[in-house]
């Protein structure tokens, strides 16, 4: 029996220098998905369209970090000399590559409520999308301010706003909060997708019909990235329920507790083979020095 | 229609009753301590009329007149026959001596084993809890949930964790009783360890389908605990150090064969660990549990029982006006149950039962300027009055009415400071409800080659603005063909009217139960089930081979992005469908002898459809896993040197993967985001689990150093994962080191040694 307790202790020791070691992963075979096309756009001034055209990739493609977006991704995600045309009515217009990734035509007639068509196709792969959408009006704040609220050593920024609603429509809306960087060149196009792209972070708030209260909404937004010596701007659009859903999926990926959880999210999309939100809709914006404030 | 087959049962067995017959009744229990036996088989020598001690130790058998062997076993205690002239009602509490070695207990398996070929209850584990202390778990805390999730049926959630997965449900499908109080957190330190202290307890069964008519409101299975009684003849301790925890329990006479006690504590010490080491808190957590238990014979047909349970998982580091960050959680349960047995006569015992349970949490955080506060609370009162009336050794019945009045709180918020702003106060609604239970069971034994037991509830549940009902049918049917075979068939309704709102497999102390709402349906399920039983006399293995088909309706799942954390409306948030699971078990133990143990094999599978999820399209549950392997044994090699051994298999668990991600500007253009594309909804399975646990227990010489006291101590070590092997939880993107990346499944834990030593006195 000694010799068992013994040989016991023995075994103990040595379990426990084994257990300094942690296990080594094991592989698994994960089918990455194939790469597809993504658009996104945006309406400049009154007969502008921008479209994004961007390929999606794997995860085997990163560092592991999903987030670095490294300028070998770049140019691998961004597509280049991409065939990108627009049509609405009985016209078909082209868009031209502005930098990689991005396409502009600034003579698209933008009539509010029109169906247009964007068409995208990449000759380097093949890959071919389309998707439609209608034009949202524009609808304006009633009003809308930032006030600055002082506590002890720390102030808080805040935007106070009040919006219509149109009686006997189902409506869509995004509050964008824009923040220029102190020190960053403001909104330079060419950056959208380059590596220095965030110097004008965004937040933003969704309101459907429900948030309306006979038509008519008040809202007091506290923007916790906005410090009292930033420039910002307040950004009101109607957009369309899909791309509600969209942004809506969007901001529920970004909360903290899906964070933790890590739970799927699948993001809504308008594009026919592809991913992303083709969206037009037009920009109620008014920009502060909150210095002033 | 349902009704109408029932009375058709009634009359046709009530019909045999016109001879003249005397009943013998009473109570079995352990001659060491007159702690009552459950489960423990009285029979008539040489036939097959018998009946099983209740939960209470009673029995009562309706004979005609004559002369009767009647034999009384259990299991690790040596069988008893009396010979008895029943020419009247005769009253007879017997005393089991333990076993004095195990070869003796092979007997005793034997008849053990007949009784549970030709039992109607099906898919049901009763495991000793004797065997259970010897099987080696995770860190050396002996762990009942964790043996259970060793069997066939039973899925475990992720590594280590205490989550029990049965025949395809969720981990809120199971009803767990501690002497009948729901326990709704079952597990300490993020379900790494159950909070149920194997000391204080005396017996558990599992029951995952076929469920008798007196269980409900869970989908899936009812797991059963009944704590010990305390010694009625002399003091005792047992105690045990580990490594995480320590533990002691004291137990005695009040009043000699009348009244007794029994506490039981444990808490877990890495924080004094620590605050030793480096001299302050650096881990102050812990936790901790008490179980108290009283119980006095009034009188010979009257007994009552006070049993409480109390405990908590507690993070508290301690205030200090220099540091930034204060915080911390304290969650735990609160059980009592009052319970008096009352024999009205020979055939008809009672049970009233008076319940509170209880679980909590409070979360809070402060910064300098801001301080965050949370709490939530569920609190059950519930009163249970069951009857069972031996009518003869063919038919028994069981009848009770049980009610509970739930009262939930979830999220009590208090903030102060700029939080409050983001953060707002809130009450936390109150939701009260009645869930409720009528119920009937027959056992009823028509010849000696068919049993059958079938049964009836009528389950309520009425809140402020709605009322739901649920007839539960239920029935098994064992057909004896043969000395050593038998076939069982069950059928099963399940209602549940409850659920758990987390969207981790990690138990959270946010996870929360909600009941039932206009909105949120109950959930049912259905379950067929046939059996096939071979008992190996020889070698002193049952065998069992079922077959199981389970369809779910109204099942709950988290809409994508559900915001679950200080949600009121978290109705909005949750979606309903259906799931389906079916599969085949194989189960072969051997309880008694020096090798005991058992091999589980589960070939399954677990489906979901939701509307709102997938597309749409069927998908396989998270843990749809198709093969499950665990072999278990324990060797005793002398009476003090004991080798413990568990070998685990599993198809790995599903997952959904991020196959790629795509740039996405804002709606402004002024930023962009990296959002991932996932595949199908557990599209994936993580690569197989495997590993090897063993433990060696030296148990001391027995040392009288007192009259009064026999101390004896017995020591265990061992190892989780001894062979290292990575129990994949998650998947990572590796360098794979030809300038590539390739994808790694990680696993939690390596191996883990333990030691502990355990004592009694």
């Amino acid at each position: 029996m000694k010799n068992a307790l013994k040989i016991s202790t023995v075994v103990f020791v040595l379990l426990t220098g084994w257990y300094a070691c942690l296990p080594p992963a094991v592989d698994i075979d994960v089918k990455p998905a194939d790469p597809r096309l993504v658009i996104a756009s945006q309406v400049i001034g009154t007969n502008g369209l921008i479209v994004g055209v961007t390929r999606s990739y794997s995860p085997l493609d990163t560092s592991g970090t999903q987030d670095t977006l490294g300028q070998d991704l770049l140019s691998q995600v961004l597509v280049e000399n991409a065939i990108v045309t627009v049509s609405y009515q009985n016209s078909v217009d082209t868009l031209v590559m502005v930098t990689p990734g991005l396409y502009l035509n600034l003579s698209v007639p933008m009539i509010d409520g029109e169906a247009y068509t964007v068409r995208a196709s990449d000759p380097s792969t093949g890959l071919e999308v389309f998707a439609v959408t209608n034009l949202q009006p524009r609808r304006n704040f009633d009003t809308v301010y930032p006030y600055i609220e002082r506590l002890n050593g720390d102030t808080n920024v805040h935007f106070h706003y009040t919006i219509t609603d149109v009686f006997g429509e189902e409506n869509y809306y995004v509050v964008n909060f824009v923040k220029k960087v102190n020190g960053g060149s403001g909104f330079d196009l060419s950056s959208v997708f380059g590596t220095g792209n965030n110097q004008l972070l965004t937040e933003f708030e969704l309101f459907d019909d429900q948030a309306f209260q006979n038509y008519r909404l008040e809202k007091d937004s506290w923007i916790p990235s906005l410090g009292q010596h930033d420039t910002a701007a307040a950004v009101l659009s109607q957009i369309t329920k899909g791309y509600y859903e969209f942004l809506t999926a969007f901001k529920r990926s970004n909360s903290i507790f899906n964070q933790l959880t890590g739970e799927p999210i699948t993001y809504p999309t308008n594009v026919n083979g592809g991913h992303g939100y083709f969206t037009l809709h037009r920009q109620d914006s008014h920009i502060y020095d909150l210095n002033l404030y | 229609m349902s009704y109408r087959i029932l009375l058709l049962f009634l009359l046709l067995s009530c019909s045999a009753a016109a001879q003249q017959q005397f009943t013998i009744s009473g109570t079995v229990s352990d001659s060491t301590n007159n702690e009552s036996i459950i489960g423990g088989v009285v029979y008539i020598k040489g036939t097959s009329k018998g009946v099983q001690t209740n939960v209470y130790g009673f029995y009562s058998l309706t004979l005609p007149e004559g002369e009767y062997d009647l034999t009384i076993n259990f299991i690790t205690f040596a069988p008893k026959t009396i010979h008895v002239k029943l020419k009247a009602n005769v009253s007879l509490n017997i005393r089991l001596s333990p076993a004095e070695s195990t070869i003796k207990e092979v007997v005793i398996t034997a008849d053990k084993n007949k009784d549970e070929l030709r039992s109607t209850q099906m898919s049901t584990i009763n495991i000793p809890i004797e065997q259970i202390k010897h099987i080696p778990t995770i860190g050396g805390e002996t762990d009942v949930i964790k043996v259970m999730q060793l069997m066939p049926g039973v899925k475990r959630g992720g590594e280590g964790q205490n989550t029990m997965l049965v025949r395809g449900g969720s981990g809120d499908d199971n009803l767990i009783l501690l002497d009948e109080a729901v326990v709704y957190n079952v597990s300490h330190l993020f379900g790494f360890f159950s909070v149920f202290n194997n000391d204080a307890l005396k017996d558990v069964s599992l029951i995952k389908g076929g469920f008798p008519a007196q269980y409900g409101g869970r989908l899936s299975s009812v797991m059963d605990i009944r704590m010990k009684d305390g010694d009625m003849q002399k003091y005792h301790v047992d105690g045990g150090i580990g490594l995480l925890s320590s533990h002691l329990t004291v137990q005695g006479p009040i009043k000699k064969d009348t009244c007794s006690f029994i506490l039981s504590g444990r808490r877990s010490y890495i924080d004094q660990v620590f605050k030793l080491v480096y001299k302050e808190s650096i881990l102050p957590y812990y936790f901790y549990d008490a179980t108290l238990k009283l119980n006095y014979i009034l009188s010979d047909k009257n007994r009552i029982y006070l049993s409480s349970y109390y405990g908590d998982d507690v993070l508290s580091p301690p205030k200090s006006d220099s540091s930034f960050f204060d915080g911390g959680f304290r969650l735990g349960n609160f059980t009592t149950t009052l319970r008096w047995n009352h024999i009205y006569n020979s055939k008809l015992f009672s049970n009233l039962s008076l319940i509170h349970t209880r679980f909590r949490y409070d979360v809070e955080a402060s910064v300098p300027g801001n301080s965050f506060l949370a709490k939530s609370r569920i609190a059950d009162y519930a009163a249970k009055m069951d009857y069972a009336y031996y009518k003869n050794a063919d038919n028994l019945f069981r009848y009770g009415i049980h009610a509970t009045l739930h009262g939930f709180r979830p999220n009590v918020v208090n903030t102060a400071g700029t939080i409050s702003e983001i953060i707002r106060d809130r009450e936390g609604k109150l939701i009260q409800n009645v869930e409720a239970g009528l119920y009937f069971q027959h056992e009823w034994e028509p010849n000696p080659l068919v049993k059958i037991g079938y049964g009836f509830r009528e389950s309520f549940l009425i809140t402020n603005d709605t009322f739901f009902t649920s007839p539960e049918p239920r029935i098994g049917i064992t057909y004896n063909f043969h000395e050593r075979q038998s076939l069982k068939l069950s059928y099963a309704r399940m209602t549940q009217y409850l659920h758990l709102v987390s969207s981790s497999a990690v138990a959270l102390p946010t996870d929360l139960w909600y009941p039932v709402t206009k909105k949120v349906r109950p959930l049912y399920s259905d379950q067929v089930a046939a059996g096939y039983n071979y008992n190996f006399e020889k070698q002193h293995v049952l065998t069992t081979f079922e077959v199981y088909y389970k369809r779910m309706k109204n099942l709950i799942e988290y809409r994508e992005g559900a915001q679950l954390l200080l949600n009121d409306n978290y109705e909005n948030e949750l979606v309903s469908g259906t799931g389906e699971s079916y599969g085949c078990e194989l189960f072969a133990q051997r309880t008694s002898g020096r090798l005991t143990g058992w091999i589980g094999y589960t070939l399954s599978w677990s489906t979901r459809q939701f509307d709102a999820l997938n597309g749409g399209k069927k998908f396989f549950a998270k843990f749809d896993r198709r093969h499950d392997v665990s072999v278990v044994a324990t060797y005793e090699i002398t009476k003090r040197f004991i080798i413990s051994g568990v070998w685990v298999y599993s198809t790995g668990q599903r997952f959904t993967p991020v196959i790629g991600y795509f740039l996405m500007p804002n709606s402004t253009l002024t930023s962009v985001n990296t959002l991932p594309i996932y595949g199908e909804r557990n599209s994936t399975e993580l690569p197989p689990a495997h590993r090897l646990d063993i433990s060696f227990i030296l148990k001391s010489k027995e040392k009288s150093n007192r009259k009064w006291m026999k101390w004896q101590g017995e020591w265990s070590m061992g190892a989780y994962n001894l062979y290292n092997r990575a129990q994949p939880y998650r998947i990572e993107v590796q360098d794979n080191g030809q300038g590539g990346l390739k994808y790694v499944a990680k696993g939690l834990f390596g191996t883990i040694p333990f030691v502990g030593y355990n004592f009694k006195f």
